[in-house]
């Protein structure tokens, strides 16, 4: 699995299907500026947006707004694409602890992610699945915030790993457990120096604080540095139910919902 | 009137003491002496093993009477009860509680729903004597490895010759007994058929057991396929009439689906308990100790989440009995429901236990196990499927989500009982009234009413009740727009998929309302007035809308306070406050 980079409203989702078909799980991104509309006002950004417009017209800086609304009709449109329908039939809700979800689809499960510029979308048809991304050269190192995102074990390793690299490996640690930590709706309440990774592990394997393996193999943790060096990171839930054959015409992801009103019963 | 209590209260007087003999016998999960204690548990599930010591207690309990219909020799006249008792199970072992007991009843209800006399009597009998069954239901639409289903039966000398695969079946090679829905083409082109057949091991030539299959939760369960070659059915295996299987399935799914999650909601149970136990276990200055409202409202959450899950099952698992025709989409919402908010309660009390939430052994290891457990009992989104379904169906069918006609007055569902936790006056399951219409809505139709109740209670917390009460009446108005509106216009191509957003909207109402309901009906053990359901409420209505209510800080206080005299006083996390292990 490749992060898949979307250029646009106009851009194909043939990529995201195919990916979701094959592996069940999709990352996709895009730059802020692909996805903004000319105008936030008009009338079709708050019909794209539904209960959340109300949300937009609390919010009062510009750059946030556009990033709010800009992921929103990504996610929607990657959603949309992959079930075989358009944004306007989905609605996007929240979770109480504030986790963004497709309500009533439970079939795909959704996250959401902005950076700077960089808007990134996580989907799956296999259980749950949470990204997270930042500029790969965001200073995290000597400001004090190893020991707030770092297990012991986690510090050991990074000392070791090149004084060059150390840098981005903790951005990449940083997100993985952020990716993490919003597959389970739990955003910054799970505590970062609670559970962590193995430095420069292609695999990303989670692991307790002491380093010995944390959440079981249905858990899988992905991490990529993009062109545009921007370090995304996703996690992964698949309880193992299967169904890994793609979906078919026969059997969509979103099947047409027929209406019992037609049969007579 | 006299003979009424009394019956009532004998009713109840032999539930609590059958309930206690099984908590008994199970014992104290903490007790490392206890055969059953959590270590045991925990290196079962490790070994990928049903404790066979469990297993043993159980037989002695005779758990499967609990299946078998009073009038065929076994306990069980209620589906609330019938989940009540089995939640003990739950609050041990998921795998346990699956692979003893639900496994087994989900198999018999399609036999009580559809077999005839003899075949009756017969899975009594093999239940009541310890024998195990297993069911391949019909696949829904969407599927997964666990729901997918290709058997097809073809008429074949008086009977039919059964071939195909069952990809999943748990308990498949110890089952005594098997009910298999198979596709019967003969009988129509999408027709099935239900089939009564003796398990794998008595069962004859052309039954092939397929490899295990691993499972990342409830790992004790023995999870595998099964594979029918050219396999003879006699003429009197069939359950009902030849392609009357999708109609059989039906009669079962509003019994079923109320009742199987209402059961698991023990393993949460457990959960909550266990993050207790390690937030009491921690000093008052770690982050993970009481005195941090991180760790105090997320046990306060867990249990108001609880609170939610238990009064809809009871709702929906006597709404069997009481309004055979509404059970469709009440016990679908359970369905629909249940296995996410379990799930995510469980994920949300993760951040109490950090690190230790991962641990697969010692004194906090059953949370981890419940984490992995939970998710498997829903099977997934394809699991929900076709509850979501039936909700729709619902809703295009009682768009004005009104009570019915026959029905008036302020208090029309409390009379009905639907509210009642200890109440035993409910007429047994009528299989053929749980297929028909529902001409109306009790529960949500009774919402404003209740809402107007609450809104004149007075009392701590009254106020914050009401407010949330008035809530969830705006969400049923929208609904009830929605319900009108274009979503659910009839299109040649289908419905739009909005409907599905509708039928989640339409499952948390539900879920409020039977708390209302219930707060309404009151509940003997749970003190601190309206709080418990002002937080219920309020827990509901953010899930609809997350700016629509504030939560009562000091009423959250209220049941933390009773999260923890049930962690010390060791009773359930439920509506029952069930003595645990004593």
């Amino acid at each position: 699995m490749r992060p898949l980079r979307n250029r646009g409203p106009a851009d194909s989702w043939l990529p995201v299907r195919r990916e979701i078909a094959v592996s069940g799980t999709a990352v996709v991104y895009a730059a802020v500026a692909d996805w903004l509309p000319d105008d936030l006002e008009r009338p079709e950004v708050a019909a794209a947006l539904g209960r959340d417009h109300r949300r937009l017209l609390e919010m009062t800086h510009a750059q946030g707004r556009s990033r709010f609304v800009t992921s929103r009709l990504l996610l929607k449109s990657a959603a949309a694409a992959v079930l075989g329908t358009t944004p306007g039939e989905l609605e996007l809700a929240y979770k109480l602890g504030g986790r963004p979800h497709l309500r009533g689809v439970d079939q795909l499960d959704v996250s959401l992610s902005h950076t700077e510029e960089l808007l990134v979308v996580g989907l799956t048809r296999t259980g749950r699945v949470g990204v997270d991304a930042e500029n790969a050269d965001r200073r995290m190192l000597g400001l004090g915030t190893e020991r707030q995102v770092c297990t012991p074990h986690e510090l050991e390793a990074l000392h070791r790993v090149p004084e060059e690299r150390r840098n981005r490996e903790l951005v990449r640690l940083w997100t993985l457990k952020e990716a993490y930590s919003k597959a389970i709706g739990q955003g910054l309440r799970f505590r970062f120096t609670e559970f962590g990774f193995a430095p420069e592990d292609q695999r990303a394997q989670m692991l307790r604080p002491d380093g010995t393996p944390g959440a079981g193999w249905e858990w899988s943790f992905h991490s990529w540095l993009t062109e545009e060096s921007y370090t995304i990171s996703a996690a992964v839930h698949d309880p193992g139910f299967g169904g890994r054959i793609p979906a078919t015409a026969a059997r969509p992801l979103l099947p047409a919902v027929p209406d019992p009103r037609l049969s007579g019963r | 009137m006299t003979t009424v209590v009394n019956r009532a209260e004998a009713a109840e007087r032999a539930v609590r003491e059958r309930t206690a003999r099984l908590e008994h016998e199970l014992g104290d999960l903490d007790d490392p002496g206890n055969p059953l204690g959590a270590d045991h548990i925990l290196a079962a599930d490790g070994r990928q093993q049903l404790l066979p010591v469990g297993e043993r207690v159980l037989d002695t309990f005779g758990l499967n009477a609990e299946f078998v219909p009073r009038e065929l020799g076994g306990r069980l006249d209620r589906l609330d009860v019938l989940a009540r008792i089995l939640r003990a199970v739950f609050r041990r072992d998921a795998s346990l509680g699956l692979g003893y007991g639900m496994t087994s009843y989900l198999a018999a209800a399609v036999v009580w729903a559809g077999g005839s006399g003899q075949q009756r009597r017969r899975t009594a009998d093999l239940l009541l004597s310890g024998g195990r069954m297993a069911c391949a239901y019909p696949e829904p639409a969407p599927g997964n490895d666990f729901l997918h289903n290709r058997l097809t039966a073809v008429r074949d000398a008086g009977g039919h010759r059964l071939d195909g695969r069952k990809e999943a079946l748990n308990n498949a090679a110890r089952a005594d007994a098997l009910v298999v829905f198979a596709h019967t083409p003969e009988a129509g082109d999408d027709a099935s058929t239900a089939f009564l057949l003796p398990g794998p091991r008595s069962g004859g030539e052309g039954v092939a057991l397929l490899p295990r299959r691993r499972t990342s939760g409830i790992r004790g369960c023995v999870v595998q396929g099964l594979e029918f070659t050219a396999h003879r059915l006699g003429p009197g295996r069939m359950l009902g009439a030849e392609g009357g299987g999708a109609p059989l399935a039906e009669r079962v799914f509003p019994v079923t689906r109320a009742v199987g999650p209402s059961m698991a909601l023990g393993c949460a149970d457990t959960a909550l308990r266990t993050a207790v136990a390690f937030a009491r276990a921690h000093r008052s200055r770690s982050r993970a100790s009481l005195r941090s409202a991180r760790t105090r409202s997320a046990l306060v959450d867990a249990f108001t989440d609880l609170l939610v899950c238990d009064c809809l099952s009871l709702v929906a698992t006597r709404a069997v009995h009481l309004l055979p025709r509404e059970s469709r989409a009440l016990s679908s919402a359970v369905k629909y429901l249940l296995p996410t908010v379990l799930t995510e309660m469980v994920y949300d009390l993760s951040i109490v236990l950090g690190a230790e939430s991962y641990v697969t052994g010692g004194v906090y290891g059953l949370f981890h196990k419940a984490a992995r457990d939970l998710p498997m009992i829903g099977l997934g989104s394809a699991g929900t499927a076709a509850s979501r379904s039936a909700i729709v169906e619902h809703l295009l069918r009682v768009p004005t989500l009104t009570a019915p006609a026959a029905q008036a007055g302020p208090d029309r569902a409390v009379r009905a009982g639907l509210f009642r936790l200890f109440d035993a006056g409910l007429s047994p399951v009528r299989h053929d009234e749980l297929t028909r219409s529902a001409d109306g809505d009790t529960l949500l139709g009774s919402l404003e009413d209740m809402a107007r109740e609450a809104r004149a209670a007075r009392g701590e917390f009254a106020e914050a009740l009401g407010e949330a009460a008035d809530a969830l009446v705006t969400e049923l108005r929208l609904l009830r727009e929605d319900c009108a509106g274009p979503a659910v216009r009839p299109s040649p191509r289908g419905l739009s998929p909005r409907v599905y957003a509708l039928a989640d909207r339409y499952a948390l109402i539900a879920a409020g309302a039977a708390c209302l309901g219930v707060w309404l009906d009151g509940i003997p053990g749970l003190p601190g007035g309206s709080a418990w359901a002002a937080l219920a409420l309020a827990r509901v209505v953010g899930r609809l809308d997350r700016t629509a209510v504030r939560v009562p800080e000091a009423g959250a206080e209220r049941l933390l306070a009773e999260v923890l005299d049930r962690f010390d006083d060791s009773r359930s996390y439920d509506l029952y406050a069930t003595p645990i292990g004593r």
